[in-house]
């Protein structure tokens, strides 16, 4: 595990200024909403939540996409590569590395969030709920990115998760509403937007039981292609 | 002592895309690291040397074929907690030395104090330790080849896989990293050295192997390989050097014979009223046998 832990730290450390700009963002929009104007309306706090609820997932997904590419690309994998790391607690490392970025952007949006809800009225709990979905969302997507990314380049494993993970979508239409939490990033993402907001709630355990089995699905396959990938010839 | 790194018939192809041209980069490479030698690994530029290191080191995947190190397939990661790298053009993450070989050493499996004891000593043999705590993204080229050193030292490696690591160094530098290495031999330690430097290579590597297009070219004993056995080196005194082709230096005029010639050109010295000083078999430098192989496989390919 100390290896994964340290990639992990790594990681996040050369991350730290993106990371830093989109905290910032989170907070900056909040105060813009609930600093400089009067109390914000139910509409002001639901465009906040959607959009941070996209900007969370976002920044997992081209972060993940573009990990290993830029790692090759400076040639700083293979210093590490030539330790006793496996290929799998590479990614792992890379994987746990995004998702403390995540975590860190996602309590970021509670808090601000938060401050949100208490001007606008609405109940602070189901913001850390939602922050809570955001996280799975953006874990979930993630690994599927990292799967993508294993046998293709940035822009492929953002078009090859994007396609993965918009699938539920018409399968939900066409084949019936249970497709939709059959790779719920979707499905946590629009509940986690909509959730502050909403009248009811339940924490969808199954999907986020599955959105488990399956995020580590993603990195074990991920680890199985990228043990029998090249991590030294030209990127091009 | 028996082998710490095999290649056995190992090949790699770099194919274009879309059915573009392959590129054979190691067509049936087979050689064998002993225990405690420090082995060069020469080449041209393209001739396949780091594609060999990195198959060993699990970076790239053979076509076919494949090897050993330290007596596990290549690839396997426990095995190289026991391996120091330094892959040529060092690239390292911007943070201070000190905790970039702490970092290194930890991947490792080291933990403390062993890892803090090591990361002063390693710093210190590189002479970085004065700038330990300064981010290495400000280094010179010649210092972060120093880092990378540091790091592949950090774990007190059985065996040394160096790619070019005097490329970036000084003179004094240099003769820095001879000693490391010819101290870490001392110490047992097994050293498998690819560099451009022949000179380097020549005064420290105990077996050479010169690789070429992929291919095997010579491989051997260094001092075995520099011998000339078909010529004789005859140092004479008080004889006209343009007169015998030879070069004077302090008065020794050293003139290279044929072996079968030795006798006869030791009558000329005399005859013309000079003095042997010495007669030995010649010895050529390592650059010249490695422009010789390299011109025949050359002309053999044409």
């Amino acid at each position: 595990m100390v290896p994964i832990f340290l990639i992990a730290g790594n990681y996040v450390r050369e991350q730290r200024w993106v990371l830093a700009a989109w905290v910032a963002m989170a907070f900056g929009f909040a105060a813009i909403l609930a600093g400089f104007q009067g109390a914000p309306s139910v509409e002001d706090s639901q465009l906040y939540f959607s959009q941070q609820g996209l900007y969370a997932v976002g920044l997992s997904v081209f972060l993940v996409a573009s990990a290993i590419h830029n790692e090759r690309k400076s040639r700083r994998i293979l210093a590490v590569l030539s330790k006793a790391v496996r290929r799998s607690q590479y990614i792992a490392g890379l994987l746990c590395g995004v998702f403390l970025c995540s975590a860190a952007l996602c309590l970021s949006i509670a808090l601000a969030g938060s401050w949100i809800a208490v001007r606008a009225g609405l109940p602070v709990g189901r913001v850390w709920t939602a922050a809570g979905l955001l996280l799975a969302a953006s874990f979930l997507a993630s690994t599927v990115t990292m799967f993508c990314s294993t046998f293709s380049g940035p822009l492929g494993g953002l078009i090859f998760s994007g396609v993965l993970m918009g699938l539920p979508v018409p399968a939900a239409r066409y084949l019936g509403a249970g497709w939709l939490q059959s790779l719920p990033v979707y499905s946590f993402s629009a509940t986690a937007v909509a959730l502050p907001t909403q009248a009811a709630f339940e924490v969808p355990w199954p999907a986020l039981a599955l959105a488990a089995v399956e995020a580590l699905a993603f990195w074990m396959a991920a680890s199985w292609i990228f043990a029998r990938s090249d991590v030294t010839t030209a990127l091009e | 002592m028996g082998a710490v790194l095999e290649f056995e018939n190992l090949s790699r192809d770099y194919r274009g895309f879309f059915g573009g041209r392959t590129t054979h980069a190691l067509d049936g490479l087979s050689l064998s690291v002993e225990a405690g030698e420090i082995f060069g690994f020469l080449g041209p530029n393209g001739a396949g040397k780091t594609t060999a290191l990195h198959i060993a080191m699990g970076l790239l995947q053979p076509t076919s074929g494949g090897g050993r190190m330290l007596g596990k397939p290549f690839g396997d990661a426990p095995t190289r907690s026991r391996v120091g790298f330094l892959a040529e053009n060092v690239a390292l993450y911007h943070r201070s030395a000190g905790k970039l070989v702490r970092f290194y050493g930890a991947l490792n499996g080291m933990r403390e104090p062993e890892l803090s004891a090591r990361t002063r000593d390693v710093l210190e043999t590189v002479e970085l330790s004065a700038e330990a705590g300064r981010n290495v993204g400000k280094f010179s080229r010649g210092m972060l080849q120093r880092a990378g050193l540091a790091q592949a030292l950090v774990n007190d490696p059985e065996l040394l896989i160096l790619d070019e690591p005097t490329s970036a160094l000084d003179p004094l530098g240099r003769v820095a990293v001879r000693e490391l290495l010819l101290r870490a031999k001392a110490q047992g330690k097994t050293i498998f050295l690819s560099s451009h430097l022949l000179s380097e290579v020549e005064l420290i590597c105990d077996r050479v192997a010169i690789l070429h297009r992929g291919r095997l070219a010579r491989l051997g004993r260094t001092a075995e390989l520099l011998q000339s056995p078909d010529e004789t080196e005859i140092a004479a005194r008080g004889i006209d050097a343009k007169g015998f082709g030879g070069e004077a230096t302090n008065g020794v005029v050293r003139l290279r014979a044929p072996a079968s010639a030795q006798r006869a050109t030791i009558e000329r010295v005399w005859a013309a009223g000079g003095e042997i000083v010495s007669v030995n078999p010649a010895r050529r430098s390592l650059e010249d046998l490695f422009v010789e192989l390299t011109k025949q496989e050359g002309s053999d390919k044409r």
